[in-house]
């Protein structure tokens, strides 16, 4: 059996409106896959910026989440200056979100570890020595939500860690 | 013709997918290879096993501790860490004396390696597989995985003009006219005692037959909250050097400055048989380097003395070394010391420079002997091989001295 021209046109037509929602969802699903590579890229790069310039500074107390040099060294990375009241580089990424934790090398063991905030530890505003490395990660994660129209999906929890050495420029 | 634009267009969308992935990875194994480089120029101290502990530096910032550490691929592989798919090798360091050979670019590119005693520049090549997902649909791919490289160069920076967190120990400089070693002679143990007037001068100690005489930098923080006391801030200062400040003054020593002396450090006349006590309280801290507990009563007197001593591990080496090469600790008791134009009580000091010293027990002790009349130490004289933690870049016009880490590739 022959299909008339006008046929084959309706044919075609089904065909695209079935097509299209599924070529739709791939577009949007693909660059979804591309922002959650460069929003953790982006996470990745703010990590190690809060890490190198933390590990930099002179006058840091890296055992008081308040301290005033620390909390520049984190809008740093945040923001891409040191205004600590400037907007966040990542959407609702903020600067209480970042833990830094203190680390010493421990020769006899030949590990890293955890070094105590007080005077025996880390802590230099107490007469602890300074740290040999320090480690900067997301205290909770930074959760990434997917944007799919009348798609739903639970966000994913990123956790972008930098580990480095304390002290150099 | 729709199917058709569909697939060319998933094929490329593919593509580009895994071209981000693989420079997300990249860039995350560049932060370990910085991570690792940083570490081991840290340990390049110019002694035989420098090389060694800059291995074990870098090693440690590579590895996981806690589950934490520096990883690849969404932060989900750590290097040296085996997948079903993927492999990876934490990589050595190579260490190189100048950046040229370093770095590959510049007129010294192609250099060979250089040994612990010389090394200055430390340089790691990361190597890890990353995982492919649509190239791997391609015949050429079928492996689903490439290498990734990433290097970086960590070194020491040119001479700093502020050093920061560094002994206020002042000596005269032996020669104003050699700006290398400001006339002391590397390699010589020199016995320093406390700036005294009169006859006779103290006596060198054991085999340091060259005497330095030494004054101490006015670091007393009047305004600090916490060890306020001016006996816990001698210790503190002879165990750590000076400690962190908002004021600059008091946590650096800036060459070109003009410098008193600690004002209870006053110099007295030599004859005197009992220590000067801020002197010995420096020296308690200095002592601190070698052992954590407190020598004598004096120390123990010192307020908040036994709160501080456990607060900084001693050396690994402690051993009295005949060349400094062949001391195989981590810098725990190099001294950071600012040469001046002239040691003076009265009237302001200019700082030249920095030079460093390896501080050796005294002779029948293991440790130092804060009691010590004189405050004598012995020290021997290296040059400036020790980068420091802590300082600043500026216009002071000098050509050597002590150095940062910096990263330089």
């Amino acid at each position: 059996m022959r299909l008339s021209l006008g046929s084959r046109k309706g044919t075609s037509l089904i065909e695209g409106v079935l097509f299209i929602p599924f070529v739709v969802l791939l577009l949007v699903g693909m660059m979804e896959a591309g922002r959650v590579t460069y929003t953790y890229y982006q996470l990745q790069k703010i990590v190690y910026s809060v890490a190198r310039s933390a590990g930099t500074q002179q006058n840091i107390n890296l055992c008081d989440p308040a301290n005033d040099v620390l909390a520049q060294s984190i809008a740093i990375g945040l923001t891409g200056t040191g205004d600590t009241s400037a907007t966040s580089i990542v959407l609702g990424l903020q600067a209480s979100d970042f833990r830094v934790r203190v680390e010493r090398y421990n020769v006899d063991a030949d590990s890293i570890e955890e070094c105590d905030c007080s005077a025996s530890g880390c802590d230099t505003s107490q007469g602890g020595s300074a740290p040999n490395y320090i480690f900067v990660d997301l205290t909770n994660g930074y959760p990434f939500t997917f944007k799919i129209p009348g798609v739903s999906i639970l966000p994913i929890i990123m956790r972008p860690s930098v580990r480095l050495p304390f002290g150099g420029s | 013709m729709l199917v058709l634009l569909g697939t060319v267009m998933l094929v490329f969308m593919g593509f580009a997918y895994d071209l981000g992935r693989l420079y997300l990875d990249r860039a995350e194994v560049k932060t370990i290879a910085n991570a690792m480089a940083l570490a081991a120029a840290q340990n390049l101290i110019g002694t035989q096993q420098s090389t060694e502990n800059a291995n074990t530096a870098a090693r440690a910032a590579a590895r996981l501790s806690d589950s934490k550490g520096n990883r690849y691929d969404y932060g989900s592989i750590a290097i040296g860490e085996q997948t079903l798919n993927l492999t990876s090798e934490v990589p050595e360091p190579t260490y190189f004396d100048n950046m040229s050979a370093a770095t590959g670019v510049g007129d010294g590119a192609g250099g060979g390696q250089a040994g612990g005693t010389t090394a200055r520049f430390a340089r790691i090549e990361a190597t890890v597989e990353a995982p492919l997902t649509f190239f791997g649909l391609l015949a050429v791919a079928q492996e689903r995985k490439v290498p990734i490289i990433a290097a970086a160069v960590a070194g020491v920076s040119g001479p700093l003009c502020s050093a920061c967190g560094v002994e206020p120990l002042a000596v005269a400089a032996v020669s104003t006219d050699d700006t290398i070693d400001f006339g002391l002679v590397k390699g010589t143990r020199y016995t320093f005692y406390f700036s005294c007037t009169g006859q006779p001068t103290p006596l060198p100690l054991g085999d340091a037959g060259t005497t330095l005489q030494y004054l101490l930098l006015n670091r007393y923080d009047t305004e600090a909250s916490t060890f306020s006391q001016e006996d816990t801030q001698l210790f503190r200062n002879g165990n750590n050097g000076t400690p962190p400040n908002a004021n600059l003054l008091k946590a650096c020593i800036t060459i070109g400055q003009p410098e008193q002396i600690w004002a209870t450090a006053s110099p007295r006349i030599c004859a005197q048989v009992a220590p000067n006590p801020s002197v010995q309280q420096f020296l308690c801290g200095l002592n601190n380097r070698f052992d954590n507990a407190l020598p004598d009563t004096a120390c123990q007197a010192i307020t908040d003395a036994a709160t501080l001593a456990g607060g900084t591990p001693i050396d690994t080496d402690l051993l009295d070394v005949d060349v400094y090469s062949a001391y195989a600790g981590r810098g725990r008791r190099i001294i950071t010391v600012s040469v001046v134009d002239t040691l003076s009580a009265n009237s302001d000091m200019t700082i030249l420079g920095f030079r460093q010293f390896l501080v050796i027990p005294n002779p029948g002790f293991a440790a130092l002997t804060p009691s010590d009349g004189p405050g004598r130490f012995i020290g021997t004289y290296i040059g400036n091989p020790m980068p420091l933690k802590q300082g600043r870049f500026g216009s002071c016009g000098v050509t050597s001295g002590p150095g940062k880490v910096v990263l330089h590739q």
